[in-house]
């Protein structure tokens, strides 16, 4: 009773939040706005309100902006600059009627009608906003805005062959960066608010007629399902939006690579940005996705298929190799060839520890190498994963500590982990590998069997909006098998004539030859 | 959008139906048919495989005839009262027959794997995997074995044929000797314990309204059939060819046994059958989960009250985690009995062959003449999200 009393405070609170705010009419006395505006912003230090007179008549007129965000008032090739320019020798009356009717084509101009619209979807988004003395708009002038990062190469899913474009962190960037690849009238951006109070922009990016319009409602549903204070990041959209919460297995595919993107939107996907973070969500995901990458498109079958199949066996390898390793050391060493055995033995020989804490000491150095490399700053990050391979591996070795073989196993296994493109992928064996070692370690290969048969239980069960995580290994039939073609093979590209099930099912084909009558066509 | 309606496709059928049949009969039948039919074996799987062929065919008149739901077809006929009891019976043979077969992998389970004493712990963890399992429903179940197939059958076609090198085909003579009484007795007796190993296919009467497509059932049934019969057949060919019939009837799982003998070329890997188990593992557990599940959803759909009940039944919405618990504990249950007490075990297998065998064939086979089913509506057609999704697409483009 109590628990529910906390809660329902808290949405009250949350409701009062919401419907508090008081809106304010921008008035014609340019001194009531600015009062206006120095309530709204009291104690903040960062809010610049720079007076000025306009034209002939000296019309009184106030620049407001956080301070950083716009650039120099004077400065010729600002806009705002250059509107204070225009409108210096024309009389009060021109004034009002060009920012009336001609302020678009001026400056960009977009005018509110209320200070805090002027404020919300002006001011802080990085833009200025000019009140004009007699004049009962407040004009929104766009400026260079907030700082960011631009284009960047992308941290992770580097390719060899394709653009080295990565997202930046800015929404509008990256949708730019699709609508650079996919120059379409049918892509369609569909802006949503989301964050209580940081008012984050949210880009929904797809491909008008490819996608189930009802995938896009379900989307704007979860999106709408909630309230949070502030969106910093779309890892906050991912956790809130996914199925099952408590599945180690993304639900959404990350990628900062505007060409992956592209290619999701052009299979009938939805790729979800959010303003201020470099990382795109796909979605609806499925497991095969997460093992692709953009340049398996770029590459030959032969390339693509041989490269697939590695990160396949990487996959599995992150996860049940060092729980193999336990099985057949520990309890079934009958599997093992009497040489191999021997020379296992005498490995091991001097090793005060049981094999799993072996293991696990030298898995939980590994994730603690891994994570100090993340933290640490770019050169020292490569030193320290350097330092604890080799120096530390060796020195434990040396000292007895563990066994050279386990050192083996567990580098392989970090290198296999190392070999899924998608990092979220990869973290979720590396959790469920520890969970895989647990049940090894007690009972051997049955305990090996019994984890991976629950863990294939839980991706058969999982879904990503509606979408079996295991597709296209079932429910091949529904797309006519066509999906299997990019599955662990990846078929010739002439042969890969079908879009994946996620397209709407009569706009399906994105490859045909030959006549004239489909060239120039868009499907 | 698609999935999560508890519909499984033809493919799902066949898959989850072959590992339901394959993995009793090949781990139990050959030892036993060396005993009972000798070198005659392989017509005594043929034969048992000809009688599922025939129960599989009434079923199928069955199944055509219940439309949506085999209780009301039963209802028609026998009346509410006894179509309830029926359904009791299938419920209870459903959990007994997952006891058996959950006691039976963890027994290998422990003499492959583990350690005797181990017995309760491979049990429990067997059944808390069963119980996952049913609880992430029916297209979860199906889902695994269409991805679980292939894996498991390409080893098992690999190491089949590893061993044809080592097999003496004069061990498989005679094949058809005199047939005196004593080998009459034995042929049906092998015939009927392999037909005994086919009865998962009843399993089918309680799929109807899980299935995408009735008219391809049919025939993923008795491609299923077909496959594990001549499955089996080409196993107890390999198994005669090499044990003979006298090693082989001592034998408890002769399989698991040739799997440890199987040379691979280069020696890299010394035995193989602590691997090769987990094919057993996987077939045997798919019959577990299947027991659990229709056990499960056979008995609350017989204890459902109302028309709104029994739609929950079939959805297995309310309780549905409750009921699995305790049908899973039953199970526990049954099964560490069947372990503690042989004579227990011996007990249902005699009331099984005796009472629920026949059960099981004549409550379908009186149904036909008794009950009459719905008449089909040829303008309907189980529908599934997916089918729905797209013509509601197809309407909107419209």
């Amino acid at each position: 009773m109590e628990k529910y009393s906390v809660r329902q405070a808290q949405v009250n609170q949350m409701d009062k939040l919401t419907t508090q705010e008081q809106v304010h009419a921008v008035s014609m006395q340019i001194e009531e706005n600015k009062q206006c505006l120095q309530d709204l912003f009291a104690d903040s230090a960062d809010i610049k309100m720079r007076e000025m007179v306009l034209g002939r008549d000296q019309v009184r007129c106030l620049a407001a902006y956080i301070e950083i965000t716009a650039g120099s008032l004077a400065f010729e090739n600002s806009l705002i600059g250059r509107l204070l320019n225009d409108l210096s020798d024309l009389p009060a009356e021109q004034i009002y009627e060009t920012l009336a009717l001609n302020g678009q084509g001026l400056c960009d101009v977009t005018p509110f009608d209320n200070i805090e619209d002027a404020v919300q979807f002006g001011m802080l988004t990085g833009d200025v906003i000019l009140f004009i003395d007699g004049f009962a708009s407040a004009l929104k002038i766009p400026d260079k805005g907030y700082p960011n990062m631009g284009v960047t190469k992308p941290d992770s899913e580097k390719v060899i062959r394709g653009s080295q474009e990565g997202f930046a962190d800015s929404v509008k960037v990256n949708t730019a960066l699709i609508r650079k690849r996919i120059r379409s009238t049918k892509v369609r951006v569909k802006e949503v608010k989301a964050g209580l109070y940081s008012h984050t922009n949210i880009d929904l990016v797809y491909m008008e007629g490819l996608i189930y319009p009802d995938m896009l409602e379900e989307i704007e549903r979860r999106l709408d399902s909630y309230t949070i204070d502030g969106i910093l990041d779309s890892g906050i959209i991912e956790q809130l939006s996914e199925d099952n919460w408590y599945s180690p297995f993304p639900q959404f595919q990350t990628t900062q690579r505007p060409d992956r993107a592209a290619i999701a939107v052009l299979e009938g996907r939805v790729v979800l940005l959010c303003d201020n973070s470099p990382t795109a969500l796909i979605l609806p995901a499925d497991f095969n996705s997460l093992l692709k990458t953009s340049d398996d498109y770029y590459n030959r079958f032969e390339i693509a298929t041989l490269e697939r199949l590695i990160r396949y066996a990487a996959a599995v390898m992150a996860l049940a190799l060092p729980a193999l390793y336990l099985a057949v050391t520990n309890f079934h060493t009958q599997i093992l060839p009497t040489s191999l055995l021997l020379s296992f033995a005498a490995a091991r020989q001097g090793v005060p520890f049981p094999a799993v804490v072996e293991v696990l000491l030298m898995e939980l150095s590994f994730e603690l190498l891994r994570e100090a490399g993340v933290r640490l700053p770019g050169a020292m990050g490569n030193t320290i994963g350097i330092v604890g391979g080799l120096i530390i591996g060796q020195a434990a070795v040396e000292a007895n500590l563990v066994s050279p073989i386990v050192v083996i196993v567990v580098a392989f296994t970090a290198l296999s982990s190392f070999a899924i493109p998608n990092e979220e992928l990869a973290t979720s064996f590396r959790i469920l590998k520890f969970y895989m070692i647990a049940l090894s370690a007690w009972l051997g290969l049955f305990g090996f069997l019994a984890a991976s048969l629950s863990i294939l239980i839980h991706l058969a069960g999982l879904k990503s909006f509606g979408i079996p995580y295991l597709m296209p290994y079932i429910g091949a039939e529904l797309n006519g098998y066509e999906d299997e073609r990019d599955s662990f093979v990846r078929y010739p590209m002439s042969m890969m004539r079908r879009r994946p099930i996620y397209a709407r099912r009569n706009e399906r084909i994105r490859l045909t030859f030959g006549t004239k009558k489909n060239k120039g066509k868009e499907r | 959008m698609f999935s999560n309606n508890d519909m499984i496709s033809s493919r799902q059928i066949k898959r989850l139906l072959i590992f339901d049949l394959f993995g009793i009969s090949s781990l139990l039948l050959p030892a036993q048919l060396a005993g009972t039919g000798g070198g005659m074996g392989i017509w005594c799987i043929l034969a048992g495989t000809g009688l599922a062929l025939f129960y599989l065919w009434m079923l199928q008149i069955c199944l055509g005839r219940a439309a949506q739901d085999y209780l009301e077809y039963l209802s028609q006929g026998f009346g509410t009262f006894l179509a309830k009891l029926f359904y009791v019976c299938y419920g209870l043979i459903c959990i007994t027959a997952g006891a058996y077969t959950a006691k039976l992998l963890s027994e290998l389970m422990c003499e492959s794997l583990l350690d005797s004493r181990e017995f309760p712990v491979a049990l429990l963890i067997v059944l808390l995997l069963a119980l996952y399992g049913g609880i992430a429903g029916l297209e979860a179940r199906a889902r695994v074995y269409e991805i679980l197939f292939w894996v498991l059958v390409i080893p098992l076609l690999i190491m089949l044929a590893l061993c044809v090198r080592q097999v003496q085909a004069i061990q498989w003579f005679p094949i058809a000797g005199h047939m005196d009484e004593e080998a009459a007795t034995g042929f049906w007796s092998g015939a009927w314990r392999c037909f005994m190993t086919f009865l998962p296919l009843t399993f089918l009467l309680f799929l109807v309204p899980n299935v995408k497509d009735k008219k391809k059932t049919g025939y993923a049934a008795v491609c299923a059939l077909t496959v594990s019969g001549l499955a089996l057949c080409i196993i107890y060919l390999i198994l005669l060819g090499i044990f003979g019939s006298r090693a082989l009837m001592q034998e408890q799982y002769p399989i698991i046994t040739l799997m440890g003998m199987v040379k691979i070329p280069g020696e890299f890997i010394k035995r193989l059958d602590a691997l090769m188990v987990g094919v057993w593992f996987f077939t045997l557990y798919a019959m577990i989960g299947s027991s659990l599940y229709y056990g499960v959803s056979i008995l609350r759909r017989a204890f459902a009250k109302s028309a709104a009940d029994k739609n929950a039944a079939q959805k297995n919405e309310p309780y549905k985690k409750s009921c699995y618990f305790a049908a899973a504990a039953a199970v526990y249950g049954i099964a560490y009995g069947f372990y503690l007490l042989p004579e227990t075990e011996h007990l249902a297998g005699r009331l099984f062959a005796y009472i629920g065998v026949p059960f099981l064939m004549l409550v379908p086979m009186l149904s036909l003449f008794l009950c009459r089913g719905k008449a089909h509506n040829k303008g309907s057609r189980v529908r599934t999200n997916e089918t729905d999704h797209d013509e509601r697409k197809g309407v909107d483009e419209c």
